[in-house]
């Protein structure tokens, strides 16, 4: 009879928390070293990921940072005696591997307004996923128990846990959630920004096929373009597709910056605007430029390997020491030399350029009137803009 | 108690009308606003506050089936763990063969409807290396598109596209040429690239309210046939997304072709093989999932043709078309005054 009654009087409590309009309690996740992320479903405020946020929403915290976990009632129908997290466990996303689990914190109730320390965060990047289940002390008032416990289990809603190496820069500021499920999957393990980098790098251009006539950049001035981000994730999560050079470069700013990279920006070749040198006392305009062999992404065998003709390429830079990152081109194809910090002058400009192809423009009619080709490689080298550009992002669909 | 049995039953009906309303989501009706799946045609629908009224099954229409391209099909992506498939994870599923975004733009308060633009992209892969896939002899999504397909996109728009080349060509860091690689026009403006090694066709195409890209590798002229197949699904579509072309008039031996899917891409009239059969010609087909010929027979003359080919065998030889036949509902469009002509048929078109 007793037990029947508690089951009854559980079963009452439960449904009235159902009935509330948010939530009857929710975990609160604290840390000194948490940063604000986004959805990335929409432009505006909306977009914002609560913050601090709640167990079963996602995290973005510094490598070996700690966090706390906490107890929030919101139920009026009852009040809090205490809490106990029996466990409270840290995975690996996608494998599953456990990093680390609390076991049993002992027989002692916690306060209601006490936090739960957890272990320290992995002191590299990971993805992981964080949930908890444990026991809630319940004050109902109700005639003949007035105090029940009642279990709690986030396990089927747990947070997403994006360990970053510091906090996300612009244009990933805040984050994107799904920028960070890339890059921290991608970047797995990397303690320290060279290795972060490279690993990105290298893993874009290992899964993201190249292609022509498709890009998601746009509004281009020497100075500006516009990156349609979430369309760009979404062709490349149904087809494999990235684009064009920009948005690799684009997008391998935004998976570097949300790991808290810093001085990052893209770089184009050339400027698009002024394209013209004078040459021999006429004003010869650059039409395009033919590459050296590239292994164009994906890596290995893809159908843009070879020598191309391209009227520009856009990188990405660290801004103070010029080194570039490409995850669109490896060189050389027999060789695979891996774009991953390459100091921009001498070595990326002369494994990339093979000539400079230069005509003579009727200004009214467009007709070209003179071709030229000149094979060096710093013949028309003048990557715009001179400290790279910081891409507009957006969430919004292409017009 | 009994609060607790309402309560349950209230539940037990919103969950309900939810599994219902989910099971009723078909290609033929515009699906509630959010991401579905079904049949293996993700579909994306935006049109919150405004909508254009298309269906899934409206765009599906501009696209062969996953089946008519001979040697090729369509493949759904599959998760298959970080150390097989690197570039796959499953918080990207629903997965599916073809993807259709409605109302696109519609999410905001402030849409206008004639602004909103409606997409499908469908991707064929050759049959082996899908089969490949499936069978798990090939890992990767990223490895199997290695092997060559073709990847088609249609965006239909409520107002005239404004692509066009040269703001096409402003953007992109590719070389884009006028036209097509056959020389053969398409649509109102077209426009391409062939990649480094002249075997990946990077086709684009406006006409009227549309704007359509195929990229095929490794045959160019293939990718060049469908987007012609694409043109005449947008001219005959029957909710007239695109405006359609004068309907020639055409007359076989004197007699009227009857046929509403009968129209003309870029001046060259183009027919279903079944228009001809009230002229005395009989029809052999020949399909499966490598090859579809048909041979077309009227007394002693014949015709053997062959899906997204622009040849034909006739009994004086090999015939060029003009356009590529390709497959529509089941049966093949051909040229028609060629096709006609070669079987003895006195052609006259107005």
């Amino acid at each position: 009879m007793r037990r029947l009654l508690t089951v009854t009087l559980l079963i009452a409590l439960a449904s009235n928390l159902c009935m509330a309009q948010q939530p009857a309690y929710e975990f609160p996740l604290s840390g000194s070293q948490m940063y604000r992320l986004r959805w990335a479903q929409q432009e505006g405020s909306a977009d914002l990921v609560p913050f601090p946020p709640v167990l079963g929403q996602p995290v973005c915290a510094q490598k070996g940072s700690t966090l706390q976990l906490g107890v929030r009632w919101n139920s009026q129908y009852s009040r809090l005696l205490g809490w106990m997290p029996i466990r409270v466990v840290l995975s690996r996303a996608g494998t599953g591997e456990v990093i680390w689990e609390h076991p049993h914190s002992g027989s002692n109730w916690l306060a209601p307004d006490a936090v739960y320390p957890l272990r320290a965060l992995p002191d590299h990047v990971e993805y992981a996923t964080l949930w908890s289940e444990g026991l809630l002390l319940v004050w109902t008032g109700s005639w003949p128990l007035p105090v029940g416990v009642m279990p709690y289990s986030t396990v089927n809603t747990p947070s997403d846990v994006f360990v970053v190496l510091d906090a996300p820069k612009a244009p990933m500021s805040p984050a994107w959630v799904s920028v960070l499920r890339l890059s921290c999957s991608w970047a797995s393990l990397a303690a320290d920004e060279a290795t972060a980098a490279r690993k990105v790098t290298n893993t874009l251009h290992l899964w993201g096929d190249y292609i022509e006539g498709r890009w998601f950049a746009r509004d281009y001035t020497d100075s500006f373009e516009r990156f349609y981000l979430r369309a760009c994730l979404t062709w490349f999560m149904n087809n494999g597709q990235v684009g064009q050079c920009n948005d690799f470069a684009d997008l391998l700013l935004c998976l570097q910056t949300s790991l808290g990279l810093s001085n990052r920006a893209v770089q184009r070749t050339h400027s698009l605007s002024q394209r013209t040198r004078p040459i021999d006392d006429e004003e010869w305009t650059l039409l395009y430029f033919r590459t050296k062999p590239l292994d164009v992404a994906h890596w290995g065998s893809s159908h843009y390997d070879g020598v191309s003709f391209w009227t520009y390429h856009q990188f990405c830079i660290e801004q103070n020491s010029g080194r570039v990152w490409d995850s669109c081109i490896q060189f050389h194809p027999s060789h695979r030399i891996a774009v991953t910090g390459m100091p921009r002058e001498p070595d990326y400009r002369d494994y990339l350029v093979e000539a400079y192809i230069f005509g003579i423009v009727d200004a009214v009619t467009g007709i070209i009137l003179d071709v030229r080709e000149y094979t060096q490689p710093d013949f028309f080298w003048r990557p715009t803009p001179s400290g790279g550009l910081i891409p507009e992002v957006t969430a919004e669909s292409i017009p | 108690m009994i609060r607790l049995k309402v309560l349950t039953t209230a539940w037990l009906t919103a969950l309900s009308a939810v599994m219902q309303a989910a099971a009723q989501i078909s290609l033929t009706a515009e699906p509630p606003v959010g991401k579905h799946e079904v049949q293996g045609v993700v579909v994306e629908n935006d049109g919150k506050y405004q909508s254009t009224g298309y269906t899934p099954a409206d765009l599906l229409f501009l696209l062969c089936e996953p089946d008519e391209i001979p040697g090729y099909t369509v493949v759904v992506r599959e998760y298959r763990g970080h150390e097989i498939d690197g570039g796959t994870f499953a918080w990207m599923a629903p997965f599916g063969h073809t993807h259709v975004w409605l109302n696109v733009g519609g999410l905001s308060s402030s849409a206008k409807r004639e602004e909103l633009k409606c997409q499908i992209t469908r991707r064929w892969f050759p049959l082996e290396r899908a089969q490949a896939y499936l069978a798990r002899k090939i890992g990767s999504f990223t490895e199997l598109s290695s092997g060559g397909s073709i990847t088609v996109s249609v965006e239909l728009y409520q107002k005239r596209a404004s692509t066009n080349y040269e703001d096409f060509q402003r953007e992109s860091a590719a070389l884009f040429y006028r036209g097509t690689p056959s020389g053969i026009p398409l649509g109102t403006e077209s426009w391409y690239s062939l990649g480094p090694k002249k075997s990946t066709l990077s086709l684009c195409f406006v006409y009227d309210r549309s704007f359509v890209r195929v990229i095929s590798h490794p045959d160019p002229a293939l990718g060049e046939a469908v987007a012609q197949s694409i043109l005449y699904r947008l001219l005959i579509h029957p909710k007239g997304v695109v405006a359609r072309a004068a309907t020639p008039a055409v007359t076989l031996n004197g007699r009227p072709v009857q046929s509403a899917h009968l129209t003309a891409l870029n001046g060259t009239v183009v027919a279903p093989i079944s228009v001809l059969k009230p002229f005395g010609v009989t029809v052999e087909v020949s399909r499966s999932v490598h090859f579809w010929h048909v041979t077309l027979q009227r007394g002693e003359r014949w015709i053997a043709l062959e899906a997204f080919r622009r040849e034909a065998r006739t009994p004086d030889g090999m015939l060029k078309l003009e356009r590529a036949v390709f497959p529509f509902r089941g049966e093949l469009v051909v040229p028609l005054r060629q096709v006609a002509e070669a079987l003895g048929l006195t052609v006259q078109v107005q």
